[in-house]
Parts: structure tokens; C-alpha cells; sequence
């Protein structure tokens, strides 16, 4: 039922994007707060209205999961917005998470046709808006459940990958268990990305989601260390196993200085703060040292992430530091933004190569190069190359290295039969995420390697459906 | 080291690849993880594929350049050797094996400024631009990857 009424849509060009109300760069710098509040209804229904409606409509070609964009912004501009929420969902389970995370300008807003001449429609921000109107409304419907079909799933994993596919089989009737290493679920939405950025609320809701559809959830469940994925088939009862892993083993630069004291891992140091509420000291005790001035290596979310969270934790300067230039940052461009609004400091084509400490082991600076792009080489990529003689050092107390994350051994080694590739990834058909080990399937960063929240949900689905398949095709006693 | 000719200097550089072949094959027979003994065992062959090209390049006396001469990268500089054991990782692998083609390429960028044999010192030259090449293959490798967000 429309709760708003329907407004006409904007002359081509006529409206500009409508900007989201957010909290001041320097009051939300102390807080931990979400940075966007997101649109109110009005916003929500004049952003739709820029729109065009396109017979052919682009946005959907760049969505990975293939949203029927254009017909959810047509159901907000004419104010039926339960209309909207149930377009996305049909499509995206986990709407409220990625209307903030996702990498709109490189996916859906990048291709959208108003993007040609002006700024696209903020497909990512009516998403969100949504999303957040369902759950203000109190009531999430939860959709009417296939009858049980007596098969038994384990999944390996909360993270959106395997929510995905958890979600996907409880709806077709099967019963599901998940097994989660941490003591709370989400994966990195709730160890990783920071409460600024992704409230850990919504994560909870999501998670609330797939548990009313009948999904049991198991905390501090090990696979491979406490049970084996033979055991979970042999001796368990599943009939199948999903693999949602994630890439929780993060990568260091393998410079000298990465063993000094005040040296953080991102995953360690986001992990310590998010899950042990870090950031709430003095109630909570506070596991990561504070540091005054903080280096972070890296450009992408990660990095970001790790340097907004050190400025929150009360640093006085705090620097990002990364090899390329700003184009290259592989970052959403919405969180360099806010990074920079909120004063840290971008030290780009700068590349730390020795960390420096004091007789006591403690960090004290790094020393960087500086770089230049070189020449494109045969892939075309325009490399790094350092400058003769310009070294530097910039002061810190302590590091968080941020430049990206590879798979966690524990589950593969002990599972000799699945077979991986040279580093370390389980290697999964790509329509269905069949591994080589009968009955198991794989998907999301193990699988691909660190990516996307959208990535890993898509993985999640195309699984579902072919495990689906199988378990529908298999006797059981 | 003396050499007094190229032919001389080349079974020397083809004496390196097979050693290095043959290291990579050891180091693969120790690995625990299997998926490393694979890549190991890749780089072995990499090393042959050297070996053959500068077996070529002897018999048939010509020394062309492989590609164009490219920019160094020198990640192989900053990065520190890691400790070999029978638990490698991939990212170890490629910082091994660009630290050997970096010593491999300074050994004869140093054979050449000493020779005094014009001729001798350009295949010193060029076998250092070769292995300028193979490291660069290597850190591009953990560039891509390990690398990738900084
Ligand atoms: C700081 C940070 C910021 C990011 N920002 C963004 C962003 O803005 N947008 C975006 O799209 N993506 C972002 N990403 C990437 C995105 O979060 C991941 O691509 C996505 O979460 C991958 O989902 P997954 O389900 O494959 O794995 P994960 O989310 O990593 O979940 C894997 C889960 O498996 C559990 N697990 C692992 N091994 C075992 C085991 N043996 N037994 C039991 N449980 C196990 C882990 O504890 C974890 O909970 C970010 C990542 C990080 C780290
Ligand atoms: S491409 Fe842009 S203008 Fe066209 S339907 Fe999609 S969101 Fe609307």
C-alpha cells in the first residue's frame, strides 16, 4: 500500500542529486556514530524522481546481482515503498547492508544513463533509505517456507556469503546449521567494517532475518580444529557443507620493523575494536593502544576503515599511506571522501619500506620512498617505481598495515581432499561453487580472494541453487 | 670467476639455471602444503624455460633482447627474505625468487664493469637485463596480489 503520495518525475537534468544529511567531519571524528543519517522520505522520493525510467535500463546490467533497479525507484517516487523493498529483495537479502557498502560508482551509478550528462541517480542511497523504511516500520515480513525436505546443510561461515546460502536453503525447506569460528555473526559486516560506517544493529537484524527462517547458529565452532568437514558429512548427518570462509588472513609487507611493538594487522586491530567494543573505553577495557600518531598502509576500504577508527580512538594525526595516486585508490570513493573531510591525512605515491623502533621495541616511524607511476607495461598498468633519494621519514607510534588479506589455512589444511590454488583460495566451479570434494561447495573471498560484500552474496545464491539441485536429487534414509 | 669468452660466460648463466631449477624441485619435495609443491615445481620449469632460451642464444650466437628493457620496479629491494621451511606460502615463494633473480642480475651487472673484453662484457649485459626481466615477472606477481590495496 503506497504511504506517501506519488510524485511526478523530474525534467531531464532538472534536479540535482540530492545530498544525504550527514554528521559534522570534526564532531563525528570523536564519535562512533554513522556518518550518513540517509534520506527521509521527501529526499527518498525527489532523488527517484531523477530517474528516466529507461526502456533499457543500464544500472541493472551493473549490478552484480542483477537488482530490478529501475523498477524499485519507480515504486519510491510513487511512494509505495513496502513496493520497493519487495523489488530488492527478491534479488538482495541483505538490502540495508549493501545500500551502504556497496561500491555503487563502480557498478550500478557508473552505467546509469542521467551519469552521462549529470550526476547519476543515488541508486546506493534509495537503496539504503529502503531498507532502513522496513525496519522502522517494525514489522519484517518473513516469507512462508517450503515444506521441510529432511536434508541437513552445514555452513561454514556468517559472513554474507554464508547468510546467502543459508537463507536460500532454509527458504526451499531444508535444514540448516551454521558454524561460526568468532562468537558473533556477520562475518567481517561485524568484525570488519566499523559501526560509523555499517551499524552493527542492522548487521544483527540481517542475521535476525535468516535466523527466523529456521537457521540454527553455532558460535565459537571451529571447523577443521574442533569437527572436519568429513566429519560433518560422515558422521554429523549433512547431507552437504557450504565453505563461507572469508579472507581472514591478513597480508603484511614484509618490510623490516613489522615485529616492533604498536605494529597492528587492519583485521586485528578493526577486530579489537569492533568486536571488543574497543571504543567504548574506559566501560569497556581497551585491548588496542590508542597511538597518537597513526600510519596506515594501504588505499582500499580496509585502510580507511582503519585510519577513521584510529582518529576515533583518539589520535591526534593520522596518515594513509599508499603507493599509487588517487585515481588508483581502490577504496568507494564515499569513504575517501569522508576520510578526507575528516582530516586524514592522504600521503599518496609514498611507500613505507622499513619501520623504525626504539631500543624498548617500540614503533617510532616509518621510512617511505617516494613514487612515481612508470611506463604502462605490457598488461597496460601503469607501476610504481620509487624516486632515487627521496627517502623520508614520517613520525608515528603506531602502524596498522592495511593492504589487503589472503586465505586462512585452518579449515583447508585440514581438509586435504579440496583442492586449492597457489595461494591458498579453494578452487569452485564458477556457476556453481562445486569444489572437488563431493557434496561441498565454496564461495565469496575464500573462493575469489578478497572482494566485495555483493560478490560473496552472489556466490552464496548461485550455490544455494545448485546445492539446491543436488540435495533435491539425493536419497536419503 | 675468469672468462674469456662468451660461449664461456653463457654455460655459466645456463649452469645457474639449471642449479636453480633444480633448487626449486628440492624445495617443492619438502613443501607440506601441496598446492606450494605445484607452484614450486612451476618455477622450476620457469627456470628451464631460462636455461633453453640461453641455450639458444649460445648455438646460435645471436643475443637478442627478450622484450624491451623495462622500468625496475625494485620491490625485491625492501622486502625481507623469509625464512625457508617446509611451510612456505606463495607470497614467500615470489619474494624468494625475486631476491635470486636480483642477485643473479647484480652478479653479472658486476661481471660486466669488470670484463675487459668489450664483447664479454655485453653478455654479461644483457644476461643481467634477463634476469632483470624474470624478477620484474616475480614482483609484478606479488605486486598484483599482495600488494594489491596499497
Ligand atoms: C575492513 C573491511 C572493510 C570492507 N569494506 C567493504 C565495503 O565497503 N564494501 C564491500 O562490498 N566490501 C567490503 N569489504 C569486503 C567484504 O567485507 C568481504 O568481501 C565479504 O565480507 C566477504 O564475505 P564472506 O562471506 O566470503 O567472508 P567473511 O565476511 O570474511 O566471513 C567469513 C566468516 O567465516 C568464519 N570462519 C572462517 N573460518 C572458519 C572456520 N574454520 N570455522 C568456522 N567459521 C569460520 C569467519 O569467522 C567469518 O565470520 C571490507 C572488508 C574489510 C575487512
Ligand atoms: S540507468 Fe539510471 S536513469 Fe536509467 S533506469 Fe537505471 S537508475 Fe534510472
Amino acid at each position: 500500500m503506497s504511504q506517501y503520495a506519488p510524485i511526478p518525475k523530474a525534467r531531464p537534468g532538472k534536479v540535482d542529486r540530492v545530498p544525504m544529511p550527514e554528521q559534522d567531519p570534526i564532531e563525528r571524528g570523536r564519535n562512533f556514530l554513522e556518518v550518513p543519517f540517509g534520506y527521509s522520505p521527501e529526499m527518498a522520493q525527489v532523488e527517484a524522481s531523477r530517474c528516466l525510467e529507461c526502456k533499457d535500463p543500464t544500472c541493472i546490467k551493473g549490478c552484480p546481482v542483477g537488482i530490478d533497479i529501475r523498477g524499485f525507484v519507480v515504486k519510491i517516487r510513487e511512494g509505495d515503498f513496502q513496493g520497493a523493498v519487495d523489488i530488492i529483495k527478491h534479488d538482495n537479502a541483505l538490502p540495508a547492508v549493501c545500500g551502504r557498502v556497496c561500491p555503487q560508482e563502480t557498478q550500478c551509478e557508473e552505467v546509469c544513463v542521467v551519469g552521462r550528462k549529470h550526476t547519476p541517480v543515488a541508486i546506493g542511497r534509495l537503496e539504503r533509505f529502503a531498507a532502513d523504511w522496513e525496519r522502522d516500520q517494525g514489522v519484517v515480513a518473513i516469507p512462508k517456507l517450503a515444506h521441510s525436505t529432511g536434508r541437513r546443510v552445514a555452513v561454514v561461515g556468517s559472513g554474507p556469503a554464508g547468510l546467502t546460502v543459508a537463507g536460500e536453503l532454509a527458504l526451499r525447506g531444508h535444514s540448516v546449521t551454521i558454524f561460526e569460528a568468532l562468537h558473533k555473526p556477520g562475518g567481517v559486516l561485524m568484525y570488519g567494517i566499523p559501526e560509523f560506517r555499517l551499524p552493527k544493529d542492522i548487521v544483527e537484524a540481517e542475521v535476525d532475518y535468516v535466523r527466523k527462517l529456521g537457521v540454527e547458529i553455532i558460535y565459537n565452532a571451529v571447523i577443521g580444529k574442533m569437527i572436519t568437514v568429513q566429519e560433518l558429512l560422515e558422521e554429523e548427518g549433512f547431507h552437504a557443507v557450504f565453505l563461507g570462509l572469508g579472507a581472514g588472513l591478513p597480508y603484511f609487507m614484509n618490510i623490516p620493523g613489522e615485529n616492533l611493538n604498536g605494529v597492528y594487522s587492519a583485521n586485528e586491530y578493526l577486530t579489537r575494536v569492533n568486536l571488543m567494543k574497543a571504543y567504548d573505553f574506559p566501560r569497556a577495557d581497551t585491548p588496542v593502544r590508542p597511538g597518537q600518531k597513526v600510519a596506515v598502509f594501504g588505499g582500499g576500504n580496509v585502510a580507511m576503515d582503519a585510519a577513521r577508527t584510529a582518529l576515533r580512538m583518539g589520535a591526534a594525526e593520522v596518515s594513509v599511506i599508499y603507493r599509487r595516486s588517487m585515481e588508483e585508490m581502490p577504496a568507494r570513493r564515499e569513504e575517501i571522501h569522508h576520510a578526507e573531510e575528516e582530516g586524514i591525512n592522504m600521503r599518496l605515491l609514498c611507500n613505507p619500506v622499513n619501520i623504525l623502533g626504539d631500543e624498548q621495541g617500540n614503533v617510532t616511524g616509518v621510512t617511505c620512498l617516494r613514487m612515481e607511476l612508470g611506463e604502462p607495461d605490457a598488461s597496460g598498468r601503469r607501476r610504481p617505481v620509487p624516486v632515487e633519494g627521496s627517502e623520508f621519514v614520517v613520525e608515528s607510534d603506531t602502524v596498522v598495515v592495511a593492504i589487503g588479506n589472503g586465505a586462512n589455512p585452518l579449515l583447508t589444511e585440514a581438509t586435504p581432499e579440496l583442492k586449492l590454488n597457489k595461494w591458498g583460495n579453494i578452487v569452485a566451479d564458477d556457476a556453481t561453487g562445486r569444489t572437488s570434494m563431493p557434496g561441498v561447495y565454496a564461495g565469496g573471498d575464500i573462493v575469489i580472494g578478497a572482494a566485495t560484500v555483493i560478490l560473496a552474496m552472489g556466490a552464496g545464491k548461485q550455490a544455494a541453487l545448485a546445492m539446491h539441485e543436488e540435495l533435491m536429487a539425493k536419497e536419503i534414509n | 670467476m675468469q672468462f674469456t669468452s662468451a660461449e664461456e660466460a653463457l654455460n655459466y648463466a645456463i649452469k645457474r639455471e639449471i642449479e636453480a631449477a633444480r633448487f626449486y624441485t628440492q624445495l617443492a619435495a619438502r613443501m607440506r602444503k601441496r598446492e606450494m609443491q605445484e607452484a614450486l615445481l612451476e618455477m622450476a620449469e620457469e627456470e628451464k624455460s631460462h636455461r633453453d632460451r640461453l641455450i639458444a642464444v649460445r648455438d646460435q650466437g645471436i643475443f637478442t633482447a627478450g622484450e624491451p628493457q623495462v622500468q625496475d620496479l625494485r620491490v625485491a629491494d625492501f622486502v625481507v627474505m623469509p625464512e625457508i621451511t617446509d611451510d612456505l606460502d606463495y607470497a614467500q615463494a615470489l619474494i624468494l625468487a625475486m631476491k635470486r633473480e636480483a642477485a643473479a642480475r647484480e652478479l653479472y651487472l658486476e661481471l660486466a664493469r669488470v670484463s675487459r673484453d668489450e664483447a664479454l662484457s655485453q653478455v654479461f649485459t644483457r644476461l643481467a637485463e634477463e634476469e632483470g626481466l624474470h624478477k620484474r615477472r616475480f614482483e609484478a606477481e606479488y605486486e598484483d596480489r599482495v600488494l594489491e590495496g596499497n
